[in-house]
């Protein structure tokens, strides 16, 4: 199992737990991240906060919040904001991680058009 | 209307997540019939308003704006208390169309709570934008609830949802809505702590919703069932021990029942085609691009501000409150000097100073107002996200630290949308370094004259000095006091929409407002007191109380070049207000208050380069003028923090004087 701050963009998830904590879970759960509920990656750059979407809403979120929400992979992409692929803020040791926990068609080249 | 009895006024009460545009309906309603002040013994904002409607007065309470009623911060406690202790008589959800699943969360919470419950879906322009439409009369049928369409910026809509309110609070429903339930694993426990309470605890909460609480970890709850009823407490606490993960499935249920309401009522965007918001994003939260927009955004801000502002402000000082004075001393030929001087060269200067500040903060505040109604403000705060969390701070920080820029003030007030307490600390202790218009304004008349043709560069190094330091100021807060935590940053990005110009007007208003009742009446008060503090006894300056004080001080104004008393009570006078300064040095110079550029270079006779840039630096970075200090403890709700600012101010501005003259003077 693969935590969120891991997806790259574009990926689709369903939560599966969240952080032991209980005030960031209840501050999580009302911004619509709870378990069960399906959860877009629109921007993560491997680096600072994310952008997510969850019960259409639209979040940004620190990452090192989305590294202790956990998520059982769902293999339908979703529509990220950009490529995570322009270079910036990627640094190469941090993605194959990431990439080789995901079924290929989710990975961030094969879903650019 | 005078045979038949007015019909009793009602109480509305508007609940709403954030970035819904509840405010924008607040004030549609009630235009600027509103009071804004704070809820009794708290730092949350309460605004209140009435109308009138078909003869029958309306007031509105505008619920602070919250995700839930659970996670227990001020915000949310205020916001159920009030309903559950003095209860409107009917209370309007506002949700925003194109965010209907998150925002229906805190509707499915309201419903538990004795109150009728009308929901105006909001922004139906905006979602239609984006491919979203909310179909009402089936969103209605599923809830069991009135819903109301509305495009709330522009009043469409606002009648119906008032008629609907009226209604629902005359002739209530008595079939009940369709109220989320908890899911089956946790319904027996559910039941078994309801039947506990039952008659137990005070009548005017509901067992039901008390039990709910008691299962989703609420503190608060869990103390009124241990004092109230202590028969029952053991056993509630060895359920809730045994349940401990109950509030998922609360929280569960009411998604799940969010779901149901949704599926029948939303028709959903096709895929693929991206909406405005996903087109702008995809530069406006780039790290690189992203972070160019941010900064091209406050470049134009702050062009805008000071190029109209500016001319605007110098027009006002000397048209008014020149041409007033004049007219006012020629009024008060009959009286003593000293009492012109004190009304004249003292409040009314000192008047005339708050006063030509309002161009430049109404232009400000202005052009701050619009990139939040917007909805880029979010955008900001994303994308200094990184840059904060050196100093322990995450995004949210930055939309007061902006408003700093105007004036401190508002700024300190503005930290209270940062939930947790040691992030808004430290953001307020921050906030004194940042530039205000008062302090800008004695950097733009002092430079010219200090530096010449450098002066531009002198104010950009000034100014990004200062923004260095509260850089180090912050990285060093967080290490030693705060020792590195670092917190929670989980922020909204709503979409972006069109800017509402009463909502924009309001935000200035306040802001203004802020600045005009505080700042205004002290310096003024203060102006008035420097006056006769420089004049008695003796009417010679250099041997009045001020420069008895100055005098004592010059020993350690030495120590930065400004040996001269007249610069150390100028320093002094920026407590009062930054922008003071000048004035004082007016008055200590001999020039009227309208002394202009003569006053400047005067000053610079005075003063080596060495020391005329120590001069500047302590003036940017001491101590926070009066007003702010007031705010710091107000928000604060602590002399100890206060006191910190206070010191850790007075500390960098003397230390940093010394060394910028020190150095200076070997180079």
């Amino acid at each position: 199992m693969s935590t969120l701050a891991e997806l790259p963009s574009g990926a689709r998830a369903q939560v599966a737990s969240l952080p032991a904590h209980h005030g960031l879970a209840r501050r999580l759960i009302a911004l619509g991240l709870i378990p069960g509920s399906e959860v877009c990656v629109l921007q993560n750059r491997g680096r600072g906060p994310l952008i997510v979407e969850a019960h259409g809403a639209r979040i940004a979120l620190g990452r090192n919040h989305a590294d202790r929400v956990m998520i059982d992979l769902d293999p339908h992409p979703c529509e990220p904001l950009a490529e995570s692929s322009d270079g910036i803020d990627e640094p190469e040791e941090k993605r194959p991680v990431t990439v080789e926990a995901i079924p290929v068609e989710t990975t961030p080249r094969s879903t650019g058009r | 209307m005078a045979t038949s009895p007015a019909p009793p006024a009602l109480t509305v009460a508007l609940a709403g997540q954030p970035n819904v545009g509840k405010s924008t309906v607040f004030n549609a309603l009630t235009g600027l019939n509103q009071h804004v002040g704070n809820w009794p013994g708290k730092t949350v904002e309460r605004k209140t308003g009435s109308f009138m409607r078909n003869g029958r007065r309306m007031e509105i309470v505008d619920l602070p704006g919250t995700y839930s009623l659970t996670s227990g911060s001020e915000e949310e406690r205020v916001a159920r208390d009030y309903l559950l202790k003095q209860p409107p008589d009917v209370v309007i959800a506002m949700v925003n169309a194109s965010c209907l699943e998150r925002n229906l969360y805190l509707v499915g919470e309201l419903l538990s709570l004795p109150v009728p419950v009308v929901v105006g879906v909001n922004m139906v322009d905006v979602a239609e934008a984006h491919g979203v439409a909310v179909e009402t009369e089936v969103l209605s049928a599923a809830l069991g609830l009135p819903v109301v369409g509305l495009v709330a910026s522009r009043r469409k809509g606002i009648d119906d949802l008032v008629d609907a309110a009226v209604q629902a609070a005359d002739e209530p429903d008595d079939q009940p809505p369709a109220r989320p339930l908890i899911r089956d694993k946790h319904r027996p426990v559910l039941e078994e702590i309801e039947t506990l309470l039952e008659g137990r605890i005070p009548a005017e909460y509901p067992p039901e919703w008390v039990a709910l609480k008691l299962l989703e970890g609420d503190s608060d709850m869990a103390e009124l069932v241990r004092s109230s009823a202590p028969e029952i407490w053991e056993r509630v606490y060895e359920l809730l021990a045994e349940h401990e993960d109950a509030y998922l499935d609360i929280a569960g249920g009411r998604y799940d029942w969010v779901a149901r309401m949704v599926r029948a009522a939303v028709v959903q965007p096709r895929a693929g085609a991206p909406g405005i918001t996903d087109r702008i994003d995809r530069v406006a939260t780039h790290p690189f691009w992203g972070l160019l927009v941010v900064l091209a955004a406050l470049a134009v801000l702050f062009y805008i501000t000071y190029a109209v502002g500016g001319p605007a402000s110098r027009a006002l000082n000397s048209l008014i409150v020149g041409g007033f004075s004049d007219l006012l001393r020629d009024g008060l030929a009959w009286a003593p000097d000293w009492l012109s001087g004190v009304i004249v060269d003292g409040a009314v200067a000192g008047a005339g100073t708050v006063l030509s500040f309002i161009p430049i903060l109404v232009i400000f505040f202005a052009a701050l107002g619009l990139l939040e109604d917007v909805g880029y403000m979010a955008r900001i705060a994303y994308v200094m996200d990184r840059y904060m969390h050196w100093m322990g701070l995450h995004g949210k920080s930055c939309m007061p630290l902006l408003l700093g820029f105007g004036c401190n003030v508002p700024a300190i007030m503005g930290t209270r949308i940062i939930e947790d307490r040691r992030n808004r600390l430290l953001t307020m202790i921050l906030t004194p370094f940042v530039p205000c218009t008062g302090r800008l304004a004695v950097l733009a008349f002092l430079a010219p004259a200090f530096f010449g043709a450098n002066a531009a560069w002198a104010v950009v190094a000034l100014v990004g000095g200062n923004l260095v330091l509260l850089g180090i100021v912050g990285v060093l807060t967080n290490k030693l006091i705060f020792k590195g935590e670092r917190s929670a940053f989980i922020m909204e990005m709503p979409l972006y929409h069109r800017p509402n110009a009463r909502t924009i007007g309001l935000y200035v208003g306040r802001n203004t407002w802020a600045f005009i009742r505080k700042a205004g009446t002290l310096i003024v008060l203060v102006s008035a007191l420097i006056w006769v503090l420089s004049t008695f006894p003796g009417d010679d300056p250099s041997t009045s109380v001020l420069g008895t004080i100055g005098r004592a001080l010059e020993p350690v104004g030495a120590l930065m070049g400004l040996g001269d008393w007249r610069l150390i009570v100028a320093l002094l006078s920026s407590f009062v207000a930054k922008e003071n300064s000048v004035a004082t040095l007016g008055v200590l110079f001999g020039e009227g208050s309208s002394g202009g550029g003569g006053l400047a270079s005067q000053v610079a006779t005075v003063l080596v380069p060495a020391a005329a840039a120590a001069f500047l630096v302590v003036q940017m970075t001491f101590v926070p003028c009066v007003a702010t200090v007031a705010a710091i403890k107000q928000e604060s709700r602590s002399w100890g923090w206060t006191g910190l600012s206070l010191a850790l101010t007075f500390a960098v501005a003397l230390l940093l004087g010394i060394v910028v003259y020190q150095v200076g003077s070997l180079l």
